[in-house]
């Protein structure tokens, strides 16, 4: 596009009346668009998730540490690890619950990460109680069970990981790039 | 802006959306809106209208960036999704009704720009409204200069000929309105 065309359709784009009081509406809605307002069911579904996260926390948090001294270690660990992740998820409710929004982009990933996390790590879990299995065919079956779901796991976040490295990659040559054309512009426009 | 440095600004900003940045799509909404907003106010009658279809344009925009798989094709991805909001505003039967009052022939025109008052904004805003909704709406994608003629044809979801045909006609229709308002005036 040669830059008198440019001109050209700069002058057109400012030829358009707008109305302030619509473009304002538009701007504010714009700017909420990442957040969506809690309605009552949803308030609600985030109260439950809180008082359901605090009863994890107390029920697995107790278990952890009242356990018998010679209890295993693994199992202390799991129940840490689930009163760690029902805190988690409680932190996150009251969060959402305090603004009384929900950020599409930063909650959403949060929420996925953790239910990740949460779930490779039972079955992980799974995994080291099945291999002490007393009986070696339950064991077996029970480490069946459990890979396949591990493997989906790997590969979900292999993949999220080589795409995150990709994007990273073309952002810095992007910046790199968009830099050099800067660059060149200042230097026309000197000449 | 230079074309291309906006081309890769526009990439970079693309790139910074999938990864996740809300502010890069805040840039890039900044950035398109008031083109889009002028596109889609040539194709629906009330400017409430046309800030709610850019509104949606957005939010479809927004839900959909992570699968934009080239992120060099964005123009012609955002027009298409800002035209798909705005016909199923419009309605098919409304839309189809103005396609079926198409005229011209695809394979014999050429598109000149020299022939066009490009000298001349204010005319050139007033005199598209008062033609077909199917020849503005390709002269505003072409006075927009954002797409090539084949962006153009992927955005209209015709064949190239016929996207060269409508503004061959929309031109001629265009400077016809333009004739006859002078007339007027004298």
């Amino acid at each position: 596009m040669n830059s008198a065309r440019k001109e050209f359709r700069d002058r057109l784009v400012k030829m358009e009346q707008k109305t302030a009081g619509l473009q304002d509406k538009y701007q504010e809605e714009i700017k909420v668009m990442f957040e969506t307002q809690l309605t009552r069911r949803m308030k609600w579904e985030w109260i439950v998730t809180g008082i359901l996260s605090i009863g994890f926390v107390v029920l697995f948090g107790t278990a952890a540490i009242m356990a018998p001294s010679d209890f295993p270690v693994l199992g202390r660990l799991l129940f840490g690890s689930g009163a760690v992740f029902g805190l988690a998820w409680a932190v996150l409710a009251a969060v959402i619950l305090r603004r009384g929004s929900v950020n599409v982009t930063s909650h959403g990933k949060a929420a996925a990460g953790m239910a990740w996390c949460f779930a490779v790590l039972l079955m992980a879990a799974v995994l080291v109680l099945a291999s002490k299995h007393p009986d070696r065919i339950v064991g077996l079956h029970m480490i069946c069970g459990v890979v396949p779901f591990l493997i989906i796991g790997a590969v979900f976040l292999l993949q999220y990981r080589i795409q995150e490295a990709e994007l990273k990659t073309r952002e810095k040559l992007l910046e790199i790039e968009l830099r050099i054309a800067e660059l060149a512009e200042t230097l026309e426009a000197k000449e | 802006m230079r074309a291309d440095k906006e081309a890769i600004y526009c990439e970079l900003l693309v790139v910074r959306c999938k990864r996740g940045h809300e502010q890069a799509f805040e840039e890039l909404v900044a950035h398109w809106e008031e083109r889009l907003f002028y596109y889609v106010r040539r194709l629906v009658k009330t400017e409430d209208d046309a800030w709610d279809i850019l509104q949606n344009t957005w939010m479809e925009a927004f839900k959909r960036i992570r699968s934009l798989k080239d992120p060099q094709s964005l123009p012609t991805w955002l027009y298409r999704i800002a035209r798909n909001t705005a016909y199923s505003h419009l309605r098919v039967t409304y839309r189809e009704q103005m396609y079926l009052n198409e005229s011209g022939n695809a394979s014999e025109v050429e598109p000149n720009d020299e022939a066009f008052p490009f000298e001349d904004a204010e005319s050139v805003h007033h005199g598209l409204d008062q033609i077909s909704l199917i020849h503005k709406e390709a002269l505003t994608l072409f006075l927009l200069a954002d797409l090539s003629m084949d962006q153009m044809a992927e955005v209209l979801g015709i064949p190239l000929g016929t996207v060269k045909s409508r503004l061959y006609h929309a031109k001629r229709a265009f400077r016809a309105v333009l004739q006859q308002e002078g007339r007027d005036h004298e």
